[in-house]
This record gives C-alpha cells, structure tokens and sequence, in this order.
C-alpha cells in the first residue's frame, strides 16, 4: 500500500516564508518608523511655527502699542548699549500689565524681553500705577527718569515676578531695525540725517526680530553648555543687512556643526519678522 | 490528526490580515492625527494672516483718507485761496456732534475742493455674513460724539449720529460700488485677473480734535489759594481754561474735583500736589507752582517737564496723555467728573508758532515774542546788554536825562547810530524776522511813522515800570527831532508836548498774552483796536506770541465749534484789570458761565450762518470774534477786548488737527453673496490717528497712531 502524501512544507518553503515574511516587516516596520519620523518631524515643526508664532504675534501687539515719546526712556540695542549675543529690550506699552494686588492701575505697563539662564523666552509686563497712588508701586515715569533707575529687571537678569515664559522653545533673540529711509541698521536712528539719540524712535518703522527655537525633546540632547556654544555661534546683527541675510548667517552657521547631535540641529528654526512699530 | 492540522489552518489564515489591517490603522491614526494638527495650524496661521491682513488695510485706508486731506487742501490752494477752504469741508456730519467733520458716507456729495469718500451703500452697522458689524456706541468708544444719556457711562452717541458707511477695497484700490455683479468682474470672483475681486473694506469718521482742550495743558487747580483768579484772568494758555464751564448734562457742569484730580496726577512733580491719587489738595505754594510752569513762555508742552519728584524708587515725574484711551481710562479711575465731558477734551494738538496773515510777498519765520519788551522793565538806563538787545529788537538807543530834557529814546534802527528819518520796510521773501518798528509799519502800512512809533513807546509804557510818558524821538539827524509819546500815567515834563488821555489803564508789568497789545493807545486817545470786524489793527494779534516756542502744544482752533470749549476758555478773563473783574463774576451761581456761552454761542453761530467772515483764516479773525460778542463782557473798550486778551493767545487757525477714526477687516465676498453688506469678515483692526496738518503748508507736522484694541 502507497504510502499518502505528505502536506508539511519543505524546509526550502519554512525557509523562503520566514525570509519572505522578515524582509515584510521589515519594510512595514521602516515605512512605520519613517511615517513616525515624518510625522514627528512634523509635529515638531508645527509645534514650533505655533510657539514662535504666538510668541511673534505677542510682540507684534507690544511694540504696536509701545509709547514712543521723546520724553520716555526706552532700553534698547544703540551704540552705547551694543548688547553682544542675546538682545534684551524694555519700553513703556499702552497695554495693561501685571499690576500690584493693592493699587490704582493704569492702562500702561512697561514691557521687557530677555531669554533668561535656562535659554527661554520671557516677557515682563508689569502694570503701572497711575501717577501718585503709591511711594511703592511706580507709575509711568519720564525722562529724565530712566527705566534702568525703577526697574532693574528690566534691563538685566535679575528676578521679577512679573517675568513670565513667553518662548519656552526660544533660545536665541536678535534684533535690528528699518529705519524710514529704508536701510537696515543696529542704530535707532539715522545719523544720515544728523540724528544722534533715539527720540522715541522717530527714525524706525520697524523692528526686526529674530528667534531661533528648538523643541524639548530635541533639546534634551544638548547640554547647556553646548547651547550657549550654539547661540554664541550664531552672529549679531550687523548694519546694512539685507532682509533674511542674518536668518541665513544662522542657517549657515547650523548647518556646519559637526560637533553636536545632528538631529537636535536640525531642529534648531529661524524666525524672522518685521515687527512696525506704531507711526509716529 | 492531519483534519485537525488543516482545521487549524484554516482558522489562522486571517492572521496576516488582521496584522497588515492594525498596520493600517496605525498609520491612519497617525497621518489623520498630522493632518489633522496641520489643519489647525493652518487655520491659526490664516487667523493670523487675515490679523495682518486687516492691519496692513487699516494703515492704508489711514494714508488713503490723511492723502485725501492734503488733496482737498492742495485743490484749495495751499496757502487757502479762500476763507472757506481754510478749515476742511464737513460731510456726512450731524449739528448736533460738532466735533464730527466727516465720516464715510454713501452717495458722498462733498464739494470741491473735498474728496469723497468712495463709500457705498453698505453700513458698518449692518451685521456681515459671518455676523460682524459695528454699533453705534462702538463708533463713539473714543466720546468725541455726544452722549445720548448724560446719566450714564455707556458711550451710545445721540440719535442723528449715522454710523459711517463701508469703503469697498478690491484689488484696484478703494472705489464706491453698486452691487456685486456676476461674471469674470464680480466683487466675489476670486479669479487672478478680476481686478475687481473685493480684498477687504474700512469705514471711517474724522473729528476735529483740534477744536477741544488739550488736557495735556487745560484746566488748573481750584478753588483759591491756587492760582489766583487775577493770575488765571488774565489767560495767555488753556491751563487757565476754567473747566468748570462744560457741561455735564443740560443743567450741571464739571466740578472742580475731577480738575484737580487730573492735574495733581498730570503735574505731580511740578505742582506738588497733597495727598495720593486720585485725591489730591493744592496749598497756595502749589498754586504758585503751577502758574510759574504754565507760564513759562518758553514752553512747548510738546514734551513732560524734566521735574523729578523724590528720589530713587520712589522718583515720580509729571505726566501726560500718551492715548486718549489713557484720557477716557483716568477719567473713569478717578471716580469723579462724567464720560460726557470728554467730549470736550482732546490730548493732542500742534501748531507753528507761526503767523497766517501777510499783506505782501514778505513772510516771517516766526511770530514776534512779546517777552522782549521785558528789556524795558527795569531801571533806566538799562544795562549794556540791555541795551544791545533793545537795539538789536527795537532799533532804539537810550539817551539820558540832560535837565531840561528828560530821559528819551532815538530811533535809529538796529544797523544804524544816528537817528531814522523814517521806519525801515521789512525785507521781502520768507523767513523774515524783523526790527520791532518795521514789522509794525508790515502790518500798519498807512500809518504815519509818527504813530507807528507812538504804539511803540506805548506799548514800552505798558510794561514798563516808570509811571513817566516815553517818548521816542525820530526824524532826518540834519533837522529838529521829532517826537513821538507813548501814554503813561506821568505826562511829558514838556508842556508843549501832548497831553495823553486821561486815567489810561496801564498794566506796570509784562504782557501776558498778545491780546493785551490793546492796551496801548496809538495816540493819545485811541487804543488799538481788537474789536471790530475787519480792524486793521487786529493783524498784530497774529504777529505776535507770548509763547516762544516754534511748534507747541495746548492750543485751541478758533474755528472750533464746540460752544462750551470757547465758553471755558471765555469764562474767567478779566474784563477790567482795575477793577480786578472777570467773566462770569455777575453770573448766577447756578449757571456760572452763562455770560461766556452766550457770548461763545454767539461768535460760534454766527460764523456757521454767515453773518461774520467765518471760518476765520487767522488770529486777526479774533476781532471778528469779539465783534460778534459785541458788549457781552461790557461796555468799555477794555470790555469790548476781552474776547481778544482770552482767544487770540491760545487759539490758532493754522492747523487741521484731526482726529480719525478707522475700522479695517479683511475679507472677501462669498460666490453666495448678493448684497454688498454680505461680506466675509476675515479679521478686524481699528486705529485712532492724531495728526496735526499745517493748512498753510501743506506740511504734516506730527502725527500719533494710537493702535485700539476692543
């Protein structure tokens, strides 16, 4: 009697299935794992487009009611005040702030940003009080009153509660500005035209602001340390620059890097906008 | 065992399916999710695109209407070629909101020189499709409009107030439309090349906010010990306005508690105010304070005092409005006064300090600082650098006492040493800034040499500390001098000489404002005359200026026609400076100012109807002012001037200080829209601009942009 066949497999089947079925993993776990990394990359982008535009849309609004008077102090970047590496600026705003517990608020504050030691974005708005209410609480003052004289935090890193994190994702601030005439300078106002002090900034249209942002799980790959090398790396404005051309330095500059995780530079984004200042 | 092998087989062979489908899904999950968070952000950064969209129409739509501005003036001629031209032309406006020049209006039939406004027939207030629209009320959020409800807070204007109508922008610009149309050229039709594809559209209204009291300078401190109604009679800035002459509701008025409130927290470190705000009390020492610093001819008010209250942390300045949404805040902060007072109030205003009026092709740089008659109140003979400057300014030289002739003045003019035989003729063209005499002989070009310096010698006596008559004397060095008096209360030691008029009001002391020229006679018994219409006299009131600046602030149009912004200003001056009266003293308690608003009601109608040269193209036009109120004030000649000594020093007519009020959206009109009130709001953005225009010149001469967010 014949014997009936045998329905197993091969062993040249068992193996040719398992290969077959290995190379079919792994060409779902890739595409899986490249849809992750898009999408992440992604997200990351969209995550940093919305922080830096809300950040960006922040400022627009400040320096849309920034007070411009001759007679009132504003901190920013000039010649006596150079301000290498990170920019800092304050200036009294027509918005309302963070204002005492017990006081008389005004529909002003005076408005500051820095990026502070742990390479983040902050804002200070802090509510002034109408003129006279309090020996404690100050009101908007005028020059000769300086800002650095009432408001130290506003034009260092000292503390202030009324700092709040405006870029969490924002590690390096600079800014220049469009003067009328059209030419881009660190000087607020135009010497051409024999000007030698801000003047409430009679001479600027706009102020161009610059961030760079990385995410915190990019951010996690770098040491501080190495951050602060990073932000130094990338240059200051200078006078005369054409609109993008420091955005393109810094890209540059990213670009080169060769001594820091690729995936976390490559996180790094640029931002660049004109932010007008209100005609004066 | 093979079936059972097979059975199982069987029941394993979805599994690949079920495997590759959880594949699926994860990456459908995943890809959702993305495009998902990408379409939120999508929608955040069109939110913020139609955000800048709006504000880059919003700034155009201002430099639109600020060029239809100039346009209207350069049709007009620049400088004006006609009175009417000299203030903007009104449309779309209502008698019951003075304040209100213009706004957007359908059908807008303004006549030359004016522009229309493009507007069509779709109101702001009509709700859009997306259901936007702007109330009334929101258009009176700056209380320029009067109020409907004197008894509230809430800015509903008045009834007639019609919100402005929509100035359409398409792709070509701004244009009045009709309807929406169909076809390639619809408003709707998104195509590339529909030049007529709507992009967005404003409304807009202008207000005369040059008219109103600058609350940067108005008002001052009271009741007594601060200032003196002495000091604030005699006027010479809107600081001595008396606020407490506007109008809260038909039948009360401002009290004084609000004013101080405001000016202990405006002049903090000047004044010196007691107490915390808002509640502030002023000690005479703060009276005295406040007059030296508002009087301080060389002010601008264009900037803060430099004054430092305290020190350290606790260093306080003066303040001043840097919004008018700071003004209507503070108003409603200080828990006195009401909203509808700030329909008389403004916070900014400009003018040069430059005169309108010239009778040749001779233009001055400047108008003449009265401070520099200050020269002769000293002793005489005056000191060396005294002297220089008297030369230099009035061309004359000191000549001693030398019994039997008394201590006199030569005229010999600046660049000369011996004496004039007559009165130099300013030089032509602009930029001119001449002797004292001449410019006189500019302005009075028929009279005599002889009473040109009369006026000068009275006008030395009027400020002048000695009672004795100066007498100047002129004329060809190679014949007998000639005499020219001034009047003083001390007759020339000559008897021969003329006798001056008899118990002249002479006021011993510096001039306060350029009014009080009129105190000086041009002979022995005629002063100048401020008070009828057409004088030739009333041009000095151009051509001079106690304020010394070149572009200040604080200063009122006096073509305003706000009745109870001259009644403020009115109300106070001193009528008579002997008998230390002043406007408003006689007036019932219960309505103080009825003599000032009668007589402002007056100037003011009068211009709208006709009945006198009005608008005014100059400070000459005070007399026609003056002659309006006629005998309001009383019956003397010191009386008649009053309107003169309050008006011409803190009013000008040189300036269009406007007020414009405009509110962009971006958008478009969907395919489904058939009505022009059927837009889609993208976003919305809303400024108020302060801009002050030279009328003479066509120059903007400064401009505040005051961003307004709802």
């Amino acid at each position: 009697m014949k014997p009936p066949p045998k329905s197993g497999f091969t062993l040249l089947e068992v193996l040719m299935a398992v290969a077959l079925l290995g190379i079919i993993i792994l060409i779902v776990t890739r595409v899986f794992n490249s849809a992750i990394a898009i999408s992440s990359s992604g997200s990351k982008r969209l995550d940093a487009d919305m922080h830096a535009r809300a950040l960006l849309n922040r400022m627009s609004i400040d320096f849309a009611k920034m007070v411009r008077r001759s007679d009132l102090d504003v901190f920013l970047k000039e010649p006596s005040v150079p301000q290498s590496g990170n920019d800092q600026i304050a200036f009294f705003c027509a918005l309302p702030g963070y204002y005492p517990s017990a006081g008389a608020p005004s529909p002003l504050s005076l408005v500051s940003y820095r990026i502070n030691p742990d390479h983040q974005m902050e804002r200070m708005g802090k509510g002034l009080d109408w003129n006279g209410a309090s020996q404690v609480n100050s009101p908007l003052v005028f020059l000769p009153v300086k800002i650095s004289q009432l408001w130290l935090a506003a034009i260092t890193q000292d503390a202030d509660d009324d700092y709040e994190l405006a870029g969490l994702q924002a590690f390096r601030f600079e800014y220049y500005y469009l003067l009328q005439s059209g030419v881009s300078s660190i000087t607020p106002w135009d010497s051409a035209a024999g000007h030698t002090s801000v003047a409430g900034l009679q001479d600027v249209t706009a102020v161009c602001v610059l961030i760079a942002t990385i995410d915190p799980k990019s951010r996690v790959l770098l040491s501080d340390t190495q951050l602060d090398t990073l932000s130094d790396t990338m240059s200051d404005a200078t006078d005369g620059q054409a609109p993008g051309a420091l955005a393109k330095q810094w890209q540059d500059v990213l670009d080169g890097v060769i001594n820091m995780p690729r995936p976390a530079i490559s996180s790094v984004r640029i931002y660049e906008r004109y932010l007008y200042v209100v005609d004066k | 065992m093979i079936a059972a092998f097979r059975e199982r087989l069987a029941r394993t062979k979805g599994f690949a399916l079920i495997i590759v489908l959880c594949f699926v899904v994860l990456l459908t999950v995943l890809v959702v999710a993305f495009f998902s968070r990408a379409a939120t952000d999508r929608e955040a950064a069109a939110e913020s695109l139609d955000q800048t969209k709006a504000d880059e129409l919003a700034r155009s739509a201002l430099n639109i209407i600020l060029g239809d501005m100039k346009q209207e003036m350069a049709n007009g001629f620049i400088p004006p070629a006609s009175l009417a031209n000299v203030v903007p032309l009104r449309s779309g406006d209502s008698p019951d909101i003075p304040n209100l020049i213009r706004r957007s209006t359908r059908s807008d039939s303004i006549p030359l020189p004016g522009i229309s406004s493009r507007a069509s027939a779709s109101s702001s207030s009509d709700p859009s499709l997306n259901g936007r629209f702007v109330t009334a009320s929101r258009w009176n959020q700056h209380f320029l409009i009067p109020k409907a409800d004197f008894t509230n807070e809430a800015p509903d204007p008045v009834a007639t107030f019609i919100p402005p109508d929509w100035v359409i922008v398409s792709r070509n610009g701004p244009a009045e439309r009709t309807a929406i149309g169909n076809g390639p050229n619809a408003l709707s039709n998104r195509a590339p090349a529909n030049p007529d594809f709507v992009i967005g559209r404003y409304a807009y209204a202008i207000y005369d906010e040059g008219g109103l009291l600058d609350m940067n300078v108005a008002g001052y401190p009271s009741p007594a010990p601060a200032p003196s109604p002495i000091t604030t009679g005699r006027k010479g800035t809107i600081a001595f306005a008396d606020l407490t002459a506007l109008p809260t509701t038909a039948s009360s008025f401002v009290t004084n508690t609000p004013i101080n409130r405001i000016i202990g927290w405006r002049n903090y470190a000047t004044v010196g105010p007691s107490g915390t705000f808002p509640i502030f009390t002023f000690t005479a020492s703060a009276g005295n304070n406040f007059v030296s610093y508002f009087l301080d001819s060389t002010r601008s008010f264009l900037s803060v005092s430099p004054t430092i209250a305290g020190a350290g942390a606790a260093s306080r300045t003066d303040q001043a409005f840097v919004t008018r949404s700071e003004l209507i805040k503070l108003r409603s902060s200080i828990n006195s006064g009401a909203a509808s007072m700030l329909q008389f109030l403004g916070t900014f205003s400009r003018e040069r300090n430059r005169p309108t009026w010239s009778n040749s092709a001779s233009l001055l740089a400047g108008r003449w600082p009265l401070g520099r008659f200050d020269l002769f109140s000293g002793t005489l003979p005056p000191s060396v650098a005294d002297a220089a400057l008297i030369k230099t300014y009035f061309g004359l030289v000191y000549v001693p006492e030398a019994p039997p002739v008394a201590e006199h003045w030569i005229y010999t003019g600046a660049s000369s040493t011996t004496r004039q035989p007559d009165v130099a003729e300013i030089g032509t063209g602009p930029n001119q800034d001449p002797e004292f005499f001449p410019l006189l002989k500019y302005v009075m070009p028929t009279a005599s040499d002889s009473e040109l310096l009369s006026i000068g010698a009275s006008l030395v006596d009027q400020s002048d500390s000695s009672m004795d008559t100066t007498w100047i004397e002129f004329g060809d060095p190679a014949l007998p001098a000639q005499k020219a008096f001034g009047v003083d209360s001390v007759p020339p030691p000559d008897p021969t000489d003329p006798r001056p008029a008899s118990a002249p009001v002479m006021l011993k002391r510096p001039f306060r404002n350029v009014g009080e020229l009129g105190y000086a006679y041009r002979n022995a018994a005629t002063t100048l005359d401020f008070q009828t219409s057409g004088s030739a006299d009333a041009p000095l009131l151009d051509l001079f200026t106690y304020d010394t600046a070149p572009l200040r602030a604080g200063i009122v149009s006096l073509n305003t026609r706000s009745v109870p912004v001259l009644t403020a200003i009115l109300q106070g001056a001193m009528v008579s400076e002997n008998a230390s009266s002043v406007v408003g003293q006689s007036d019932p308690a219960s309505d103080k100012s009825r003599t000032a608003r009668n007589a402002a009601a007056k100037m003011i109608s009068d211009g709208v109807s006709g009945t006198m040269a009005h608008p005014i193209s100059g400070r000459e036009g005070v007399a026609q002012m003056a002659a309006a109120a006629a005998n309001a004030f009383g019956f003397s000649g010191e009386a008649l001037k009053v309107t003169s000594r309050a008006l011409a020093e803190t009013g000008q007519t040189r300036t269009w200080g406007l007020f414009i009020d405009v509110i962009a959206q971006s958008g478009r009109y969907a395919p489904s829209s058939t009505d022009l009130s059927q837009f889609v709001v993208g976003g919305e953005k809303r400024y108020w601009l302060h801009v002050a225009i030279d009328r003479f010149t066509g120059e903007v001469i400064d401009q505040e942009l005051e961003a307004v967010y709802e």
